[in-house]
């Protein structure tokens, strides 16, 4: 783990924003790009509305568009009359959960399809509650524009053009996070390109990039949030960075609250930085802090204003739809809840989740389940995988072991990175805790981990590096290959389950 | 990196060219529930409205009562009279199961089980109203029980994928119709050569 400043940029006479393209690295772009074309490539072979929630994602905006507002936690239905009766002809809930169904393909269905489609249904949805209605309506909003675009097409049309803003944001993501290895890694430029390509060609990211979903969104904040931060702790905290830092977060929060979970870490950080920062320049970093919080504030004060003209909640409103029962938790209950939704059960916890959410949840969900998950590999393709990341995580071992001064040296940065981890996971175990009291069902979905998608990819840059510097490119282009596969072994699944 | 590309491209041929029987049309019933116990000796029937053409083969989701999982028969009867059987030996595994029996005709068919064994199985489906249930010694079951229609001959990815391409038209959107599978194919490939050609760029400088 090198420490090697990088060369300052040479000022030329070039304008702004040739200058901002040419500071984009080509490798970067490309790694983008792979990410957006194997995203478009999940969009075109996933069925409408079979991406977790997708049904919901695109209600959200079909209120902001056709309705002119947004959808509010009234106990009334979200969806439009043309989405709920396509969703019939889909036969979304028989198809959904069950192993031999089928979008329609047969000529019968087929027609019975497309005259709903041109019976000309209301496209205007009553705006009630949905499990996304309590979202903040920035992603939403950005989804407007696509949708908008294709109005006078299908909804089907409506739909591909919203999921190509998803894959375009996933190369948004990726390029983020290869430059966020750029700032991590500055002495190896080959690593940031296996560590974006592996997370660019990453089966759940590609799967929910192809499909409309605020996670998506959430996922580009996340990465735009740890290459800034990667900056400021590369390149000290000044006031544009800071503001920088500030609004990624703030609009991250906008897109999905999950990113709350980041802000511990964030402070720490900037506790970090403000003590590295020195007597002399403390009162600098002190006000550059006081930015990042203005640029927090902004967005989420935006939002909020929005909330209160669209007679809105403030925050969030709850679910009208279900009785207001008291289900108790308890901080005990909450702390031994967090404990196993990561980690094997202590012999003096309660069992409160059934299972080794470790395993079933966040491993497998990881290497790969998709549709509303009911998509899942064969068991042995998990052993299989569990052995690759086995040899992956030795890699890595052998790679910290090998710099430990220089982690030693940059003990604060990797803290941030460590609570923003913990707090992210925090954020995901209180949001299941409740929701296992109070349906029983588990909430855990490994696509929630993904805002930590940049570390992942650090990870496998490190296991190239790991790999020694005679074999470490070889190491990452293998890894490289086996990402490739692996991605498009699970478009095959997936076009298997839906069209086989 | 050239060994492991060639290991995945191998692995990708293999499983393209695996022959099996395949689903004809979709079968909207989910097995999520044990719906139909059938003890040794008892038939159970329900009725299909439309049996696909080329189906050979019933699929359907078991599981075993005791010990052993019993030898089963299934029986499909057209509404002219005509009749097929077709029968599994015991020893099968709890889940999905496929048993062979050639269907005559399209149309509308009688579907029963009979369990020729002498243990009991489960057969599994989604709890309905009596009169839609499966029926064991004229009694209704609890539900339906989910039978899928396979095709009688197997069917390799490579054959199949002329179905894939009209299945997947039908909601492709942008007016890519059959085209779609294609495009997403091309996306696939440009991704791939342009992932491979960073990935060979990747050099240590120092």
């Amino acid at each position: 783990m090198s420490t090697t400043d990088v060369q300052p940029h040479a000022r030329t006479d070039t304008p702004p924003r040739v200058r901002l393209c040419r500071r984009v690295p080509r490798a970067g772009g490309a790694c983008a790009l792979v990410a957006v074309l194997n995203a478009l490539a999940w969009a075109l072979i996933t069925p409408p509305f079979e991406v977790p929630d997708e049904t919901q994602h695109f209600s959200y905006t079909q209120t902001i568009v056709e309705a002119g507002r947004l959808p509010r936690p009234l106990a009334i239905p979200s969806q439009s009359p043309e989405e709920r009766e396509v969703t019939k002809a889909l036969d979304l809930a028989s198809v959904g959960g069950n192993p031999v169904g089928r979008p329609p393909w047969t000529r019968n269905e087929a027609a019975r399809l497309h005259a709903v489609l041109d019976s000309g249904l209301s496209r205007i949805p009553p705006g009630g509650f949905s499990n996304v209605t309590n979202y903040p309506p920035l992603y939403y909003a950005a989804e407007a524009v696509p949708y908008l675009a294709a109005r006078d097409g299908s909804i089907f049309d409506r739909l591909m053009a919203m999921r190509i803003l998803s894959a375009l944001l996933s190369g948004v993501t990726v390029l983020m996070t290869f430059l966020f290895l750029r700032e991590l890694l500055p002495g190896t430029p080959w690593a940031w390109t296996a560590g974006a390509l592996v997370a660019a060609v990453q089966p759940t990211f590609g799967f929910v990039s192809g499909g409309v979903n605020n996670d998506v969104g959430l996922w580009t904040a996340s990465a735009i949030v740890f290459w800034l931060l990667a900056r400021v702790f590369r390149r000290g905290l000044n006031a544009p960075r800071a503001l920088a830092l500030g609004l990624a977060l703030g609009t991250g929060v906008c897109v999905k609250p999950n990113l709350l979970g980041f802000f511990p870490g964030i402070a720490l950080g900037l506790l970090v930085l403000i003590a590295r920062a020195g007597r002399s320049r403390r009162r600098t970093a002190l006000g550059s802090a006081a930015l990042t919080a203005l640029g927090i504030a902004a967005p989420i004060g935006i939002v909020l204003a929005i909330n209160v003209g669209f007679d809105r909640p403030l925050w969030t409103g709850g679910d009208p739809t279900k009785p207001v029962t008291s289900v108790s938790t308890t901080w005990t209950g909450l702390l031994s809840y967090f404990w196993q939704s990561y980690l094997p059960r202590l012999w003096f916890l309660k069992d409160q989740v059934h299972e080794y959410v470790l395993w079933t949840d966040w491993f497998k969900g990881f290497v790969g389940r998709f549709g509303w998950l009911d998509t899942t590999w064969r068991p042995w393709v998990y052993d299989l995988a569990l052995g690759v990341f086995t040899g992956i995580a030795c890699l890595v071992a052998a790679e910290l072991a090998k710099q430990h001064a220089a982690l030693r040296a940059r003990a604060g940065e990797f803290a941030t990175y460590f609570s923003m981890t913990i707090g992210l996971l925090a954020m995901i175990a209180a949001a299941g805790y409740s929701y296992r009291l109070s349906t029983d069902f588990a909430f855990e979905q490994a696509r929630y981990l993904l805002p930590l998608l940049p570390l992942y990819a650090a990870l496998i840059a490190l296991a190239a590096r790991g790999a020694g510097r005679r074999w470490g490119p070889a190491a990452g282009a293998v890894m490289v290959v086996l990402a490739l596969g692996h991605g498009l072994f699970a478009q095959l699944l997936v076009v298997s389950r839906f069209y086989g | 990196m050239a060994t492991t590309l060639t290991l995945v491209i191998a692995a990708l041929a293999v499983v393209l060219s695996q022959s099996a029987p395949r689903l004809i049309v979709s079968q909207r019933v989910a097995p999520l529930n044990p719906v139909a116990l059938l003890k040794p000796g008892s038939t159970g029937c329900q009725l299909a409205r439309a049996v696909p053409p080329g189906t050979g083969r019933l699929k359907i989701s078991a599981y075993r009562q005791e010990s052993q999982t019993p030898p089963l028969e299934a029986m499909v009867r057209a509404v002219t009279g005509e009749t097929s059987r077709g029968r599994i030996p015991g020893g099968w595994s709890n889940g999905p199961i496929s048993i062979p029996v050639a269907v005559p005709r399209p149309g509308p068919h009688l579907i029963c089980f009979h369990n020729l064994g002498t243990t009991s199985a489960v057969l599994a489906g989604r709890l309905s109203r009596p009169q839609r249930s499966m029926r064991i010694g004229g009694t209704p079951a609890a539900g339906r029980v989910s039978v899928a229609f396979l095709s009688g001959e197997p069917r390799s990815w490579w054959r199949l994928s002329g179905s894939i391409e009209r299945r997947l038209a039908v909601t492709a959107p942008l007016g890519l119709g059959r085209a779609a599978v294609w495009v997403a194919l091309a996306l696939v490939l440009l991704g791939w050569v342009l992932a491979i050609r960073l990935a060979l760029g990747m050099r240590d400088p120092l």
